[in-house]
Formats: C-alpha cells, sequence, structure tokens
C-alpha cells in the first residue's frame, strides 16, 4: 500500500534491517508482574499528597516570613498591629483553603505524570506503524492499543457526535474494580475521583503526543464503570483541570489586592475579616 | 545451591510462569516521575529517602498477603531460609528477577536470643526500577538512594510476619558503585500483635 509518509515522497517500503539490528531497537521487553502497577498507584497518590502538602506548607512559611520581614505587602487585616490577633478568624478558613490548595497541588502533581507518561505511551506503541491519519483512528488507537498497553484490557464503548467529541465507556475499568467504600457508593464517587486523574491525564497526555490536543474528563456513574469524554479543542481552550481559586468571601473588608506577581495562594488569605 | 535453594527457585520460577505480566514500563516510568516530583518538591535527599521507603512500607504491608495467597508458602523455620524465599521466590514472582543472597559476617555483635544468621545482603544484578534511570551528579553526592521503595516493601512484608527488620542500600550501581546491594539485619521478632504504625 503506497501512502506518502510525511518525511518523503516515496512509498513506504519496509525497511529490510538485519535481525540483529533490529533486536536492538526493540529490546525484548521487561516483565513484571501484572498486579504491581494496581499497588503503585494509590501510594503514589498518597506520597504526592504530602509532598504537596510539604511544598504548600514551606510556601506559607516562606511568605509568613517574607512578610514578617516586611518585604511582601501585609495581608489587610492580618500582621499588621498584631500578630496573632487574627489568628483564630484566619483559623479556620485557612485550613480549609489550605487542605483545597494541597488537593490542587496534588492534582496537578498526578496530572503531569499522567501527562507525560502518555504521551511516552503513545509514542512508543506508534514507533513502528504507519501515522494515524484522522481523529477518530487516534481515538481507536487510544481504546484499544492503549487501553490495552496500560490496562490489559480495551475500552468497551465508543460513541461520537462526528463532530469533535468521543465518549469512552469503560465497564469495568481495572484501577476502580478493587475499590469499595463501607461508608456507601457517594464515598465511591469521591474516592474514585481521586483514582480517575491519573488515567485521566495519561489519555490526555497521549492526545497531545499523537498531535489531537484535547480536553479529557473522566467519570464514574458507578464503581467500577467509567467514562472518558474527550473533547477536541478547537479555538477556545477548553480548562482541563480544576484549578479552582477559592471564592473570597464577601464580607471582608475590600483589600487592596496585592502585587501582580502575588502567587494565587497568598490570596486566600485576603479578604478574611477579623473581626 | 543448597537442596532448599533449588527447591525456591523451582517455585519462584512457576509462580512467574503462571501470573499475569505486564509491560514494565508503565511502572518504572511512573515511579521514576515520582522520584523526580519528590526531589522536586523536598529538596532534600534524605527526606525523598524516607519517603520512597515510607511508600515501600505500605506497599509492602499489601504485598505479602498477596504473596502468601499466591504461593502458600509456610513459615521459614530459620532467617537464612526468610532470605532464600524473599530472593528466589518474591523477586521472581513479582519483578521476575532473582537477586543473591550473601551472609557476610554480622555487622553487629550478635545477639543471643536473635537466630543467625541475622542478617543477609541482596546482591541485584539487574533493577528494572533503574532500567531508565540515570542520577545527576546532585543526587548521587546527595546520597538519594533510587530504589529505596524496594528496602520499605522488604521491611513492611517482613513485619506482617513478624520480623522487624532494618534494610538499607548500601550501594548503587546508579550512584558509580560496582554493585547494587541492599542490607537486611533482623532487630527482632514480634510477638503476635498489632504492629506499630509509625507511618
Amino acid at each position: 500500500m503506497s501512502r506518502p509518509s510525511s518525511t518523503s515522497g516515496h512509498t513506504q517500503v519496509t525497511p529490510t534491517v538485519p535481525p540483529a539490528v533490529h533486536a536492538l531497537a526493540s529490546p525484548t521487553p521487561l516483565l513484571i508482574d501484572a498486579q504491581l502497577p494496581g499497588y503503585l498507584v494509590p501510594s503514589v497518590l498518597s506520597l504526592l499528597r504530602d509532598s504537596a502538602a510539604h511544598v504548600v506548607r514551606q510556601k506559607r512559611l516562606a511568605e509568613d516570613a517574607l512578610r514578617a520581614e516586611g518585604l511582601l505587602p501585609s495581608t489587610g487585616a492580618g500582621t499588621d498591629v498584631n500578630g496573632n490577633g487574627n489568628g483564630k478568624g484566619k483559623g479556620r478558613a485557612a485550613e480549609d483553603d489550605e487542605a483545597e490548595l494541597i488537593e490542587g497541588e496534588m492534582i496537578k502533581r498526578v496530572e503531569r505524570i499522567g501527562l507525560m507518561v502518555g504521551g511516552y505511551i503513545a509514542e512508543k506503541l506508534t514507533l513502528a506503524r504507519p501515522p494515524l491519519a484522522s481523529h477518530l483512528d487516534i481515538i481507536k488507537f487510544i481504546c484499544k492499543d492503549l487501553f490495552l498497553y496500560v490496562y490489559s484490557k480495551q475500552i468497551d464503548n465508543l460513541r461520537t457526535n462526528h463532530r469533535g467529541v468521543f465518549v469512552l465507556q469503560s465497564h469495568a475499568f481495572p484501577p476502580l474494580v478493587p475499590l469499595s467504600s463501607y461508608r456507601g457508593s457517594a464515598a465511591d464517587m469521591e474516592a474514585a475521583k481521586a483514582h480517575l486523574v491519573f488515567p485521566q491525564a495519561l489519555v490526555q497526555g497521549a492526545l497531545a503526543r499523537l498531535g489531537m490536543p484535547a480536553s479529557v474528563t473522566a467519570e464514574t456513574s458507578g464503581l467500577p464503570q467509567c467514562t472518558f469524554q474527550i473533547r477536541t479543542v478547537k479555538a477556545s481552550n477548553a480548562p482541563t483541570s480544576a484549578t479552582n481559586t477559592p471564592a473570597v468571601p464577601s464580607s471582608g473588608t475590600p483589600v487592596p489586592s496585592a502585587g501582580p506577581g502575588l502567587p494565587a495562594s497568598a490570596s486566600t488569605g485576603l479578604g478574611i475579616a477579623g473581626t | 545451591m543448597s537442596a532448599g535453594g533449588k527447591q525456591y527457585k523451582a517455585i519462584g520460577d512457576d509462580n512467574w510462569k503462571r501470573t499475569d505480566k505486564v509491560n514494565a514500563e508503565l511502572f518504572t516510568l511512573t515511579y521514576g516521575a515520582l522520584v523526580v516530583q519528590l526531589i522536586k518538591d523536598y529538596e532534600d535527599y534524605g527526606q525523598v529517602n524516607k519517603q520512597l521507603d515510607k511508600m515501600g512500607y505500605n506497599i509492602g504491608t499489601r504485598l505479602i498477603e498477596d504473596f502468601l495467597a499466591r504461593t502458600g508458602m509456610g513459615r521459614c523455620q530459620t532467617f537464612a531460609e526468610t532470605a532464600e524465599v524473599i530472593s528466589k521466590v518474591a523477586f521472581k514472582t513479582f519483578l521476575n528477577i532473582s537477586p543473591t543472597v550473601t551472609f557476610p559476617p554480622p555487622t553487629a555483635p550478635s545477639n543471643p536470643s536473635l537466630p543467625t544468621p541475622s542478617e543477609f545482603t541482596l546482591i541485584f544484578d539487574e533493577n528494572p526500577l533503574a532500567e531508565f534511570a540515570e542520577l545527576p551528579r546532585d543526587a548521587r553526592e546527595g546520597g538519594l538512594w533510587f530504589s529505596n521503595v524496594l528496602a520499605g516493601v522488604i521491611r513492611g512484608a517482613l513485619e506482617m510476619i513478624q520480623m522487624q527488620v532494618e534494610a538499607r542500600f548500601v550501594s548503587d550501581v546508579l550512584r558509580g558503585d560496582e554493585t547494587t546491594e541492599l542490607h537486611v539485619r533482623l532487630v527482632r521478632l514480634l510477638e503476635e500483635e498489632q504492629p506499630e504504625n509509625d507511618e
């Protein structure tokens, strides 16, 4: 079959390569027990949560130190008069903010890893084949080859509206299969969310590497089922990760906004009225 | 290889044949990316080592059950047997590698209440975790043990079967050493009780 390749105008010819060289290019893969990734990913999640917590706290400490030295504008109702006068009122809200921040940081990290791993796997699996022509081909590759490679299981159901939206369904998605919570199905969903960040980022990274940037959302309507929604990005960029800026409570006194360079995390301390 | 050794090797090989396998790349990629992220976050190689060990401990406490269920191995009579089982059956079953076991002369004065030998060293001639990894000089000099999760796994798994051990790497080819060696020392035998939850 002759198909113009992207680099040359010639028809594609299967290269005749001595088997020894071919073996070098595709060495026998190292195999490990299939259960191991299932052990690793949850541990990765909790470890990253801890390290995100560490980073957030360090940042906060550093900011407080800088603020104490007057190098950063003090946060309106904050530490000017009485160092801990505001401490109590701020305590509860700051803790929640901190928890949110930590979650956000952790999700960012897991996503980063997922994107990288997804891109690498997509590249590796498409090395020896002709390039995938259409978006539909790319999605089919994801459903079959990528999922088979990563989860030993293909996607069960693919639907599309032929206008850039694809819905992939897996009835028994491997990372979700061993999940269950004694607290009932609502808590199951919560737990599932954390475990879906990685697969979501994996698919997104793979798509990006294959030349189809898209936004991916993974949801479950009931363990262990899982649905991926892929929206190809056209002109407008749909935001993918939930980097919510925490809403500033409106009851607070208007606070002079901090300098433009201040990271979002500092702004959570603003606007929290001490009285 | 002693008769027991041969038998364990056979068990390990058999388990490996029967288990479902998956390409190691996904695992090593994720692990490597995790180590990179931890280094960025903590900026302290000692902390990173501790975190990896902690993760390994958590994994190990669960992995041991899987292992015992799958292999149906009974209780080991001596610590030396434990060492053989770890190297020939456990590592083979999960990672398809067989590190060599050696029993070096004890580093501490031998404790009469403990079985002898009470320490062993695992020598890895291949390490799937470090397959694509290369340490920058900073990490090498900073004391990073890239595969420290393995030490944690051994510690966690053995604690679940009533052995408190200290497991640590003493050398690593990633750091430019000749070999990758993991030293395990039995600290004490635990009573049948709740394991201390220090995580």
